[in-house]
């Protein structure tokens, strides 16, 4: 290892920073070090936020990591299957659901959406984020997050669902990325998923009372740890989700024609989680 | 491997939040008959929770359904609207599981 001088500090304007003792650096001594490997790797600060998982059953909580099956500390499920049949929406139909973050303002990336059931086709479909109780009304920051009109092939393996189609779920940012919108802590926000062509096979969908437990709503329940890395550390965010039925729906705003909901409220639905980032 | 009634155990992460675990005695990571009042649920476990029979687990689940009544579509595949089970539906709940289980 050459006998070059190392800089004491990242962070100062070279090539007129200092040393460690104090001496003037000339571009020359940068690529000596360099050459060397005695330059310090760059600090990076850790992530400002956690990501993680929240379902609406009653037996499960939030956590960082979703599997198809629980087999660590830390991951979380459905618990068992999607135990009855499924749902075969016509176009304008809609199923939708309220959550909100009470300990962080947080981002929805995607939502978990019950698989097919008993055949495959492609679902055609549009999420909307709404602030507040409602659907496709638009009050306060309204319209929060708008995938656009979007396409996914229904998965069907031959046996009851235990996961979303495709994993992790269907996003929700425009054009069917990641959503990023923040979302404010302690405020309700009303998901819905919206059938922009008649479903040709089922998708499948949850039921209280099926033997897995309930589907929350309301009271405080969802707790977890959310995490996200980088190579300047793990964050950790503990967070609180609830989830409720939402309240009502309007029309017009540039939607489609909404027809009704379908099967989503405080005892069925498929969208039994979401996947979400937490700031700190 | 029995049927076996338990509960989630809470436990700290790293950051000595609470979270809450499958106990390690519990062979099969789900929950069946839950039941909201105590927060104990029904697996397949091996050297912990309590063990029960197939009889009792029906005598369990037809409780729950006394007080929460599990539910079913009226015009399946339709999701909605839902009605109570019927207790033969629910005794047909419990050995679709215990089959689905290998459990008797």
């Amino acid at each position: 290892m050459p006998d070059y001088r190392i800089p004491n500090a990242t962070n100062q304007p070279l090539p007129w920073a200092g040393d460690a003792d104090g001496a003037l650096w000339k571009p020359n001594d940068i690529q000596r070090a360099k050459k060397g490997e005695e330059w310090p790797p760059a600090w990076q600060a850790p992530p400002n936020y956690g990501d993680g998982y929240f379902a609406r059953y009653t037996a499960y909580h939030a956590a960082p990591t979703w599997s198809s099956y629980i087999t660590t500390p830390n991951v979380i499920n459905y618990g068992g299957n999607f135990q009855s049949a499924g749902f075969t929406a016509s176009a304008g139909y809609f199923n939708a659901i309220k959550y909100r973050c009470t300990s962080h303002d947080w981002s929805l990336q995607a939502i978990q959406h019950g698989a097919g059931y008993g055949g495959t086709s492609t679902l055609h479909y549009r999420i909307g984020v709404w602030e507040g109780d409602n659907v496709n009304i638009l009050t306060g920051a309204g319209l929060m997050s708008d995938t656009g009109n979007q396409s996914v092939a229904l998965a069907w393996n031959s046996q009851y669902p235990t996961n979303s189609i495709p994993a992790p779920g269907l996003y929700t940012g425009a054009g069917g990325v990641e959503g990023t919108a923040v979302l404010s802590q302690n405020t309700w926000y009303t998901i819905g998923i919206v059938y922009t062509s008649s479903m040709t096979a089922a998708s499948s969908y949850g039921v209280n009372g099926a033997g897995q437990g309930y589907f929350h709503g309301g009271a405080s329940f969802g707790s977890g740890s959310f995490k996200a890395t980088n190579s300047g550390g793990t964050t950790s965010v503990y967070c609180t989700f609830e989830a409720n039925p939402y309240s009502s729906w309007g029309q017009g705003n540039g939607w489609p024609t909404l027809v009704g909901n379908y099967s989503s409220g405080l005892h069925t639905g498929p969208m039994s989680a979401i996947k979400a980032r937490v700031w700190q | 491997m029995s049927i076996i009634i338990t509960k989630l155990e809470a436990s700290g992460d790293e950051d000595f939040n609470t979270i809450y675990l499958y106990p390690e005695y519990c062979i099969i990571k789900s929950q069946f008959c839950f039941d909201q009042d105590d927060d104990t649920f029904v697996t397949i476990g091996l050297g912990g929770g309590t063990e029960i029979t197939k009889a009792e687990l029906l005598t369990r689940a037809l409780g729950i359904h006394a007080k929460y009544p599990f539910l079913i579509p009226i015009d399946p595949p339709q999701p909605s609207p839902l009605r109570d089970r019927t207790e033969a539906e629910v005794e047909t709940l419990v050995d679709d599981w215990c089959t689905e289980k290998n459990a008797s």
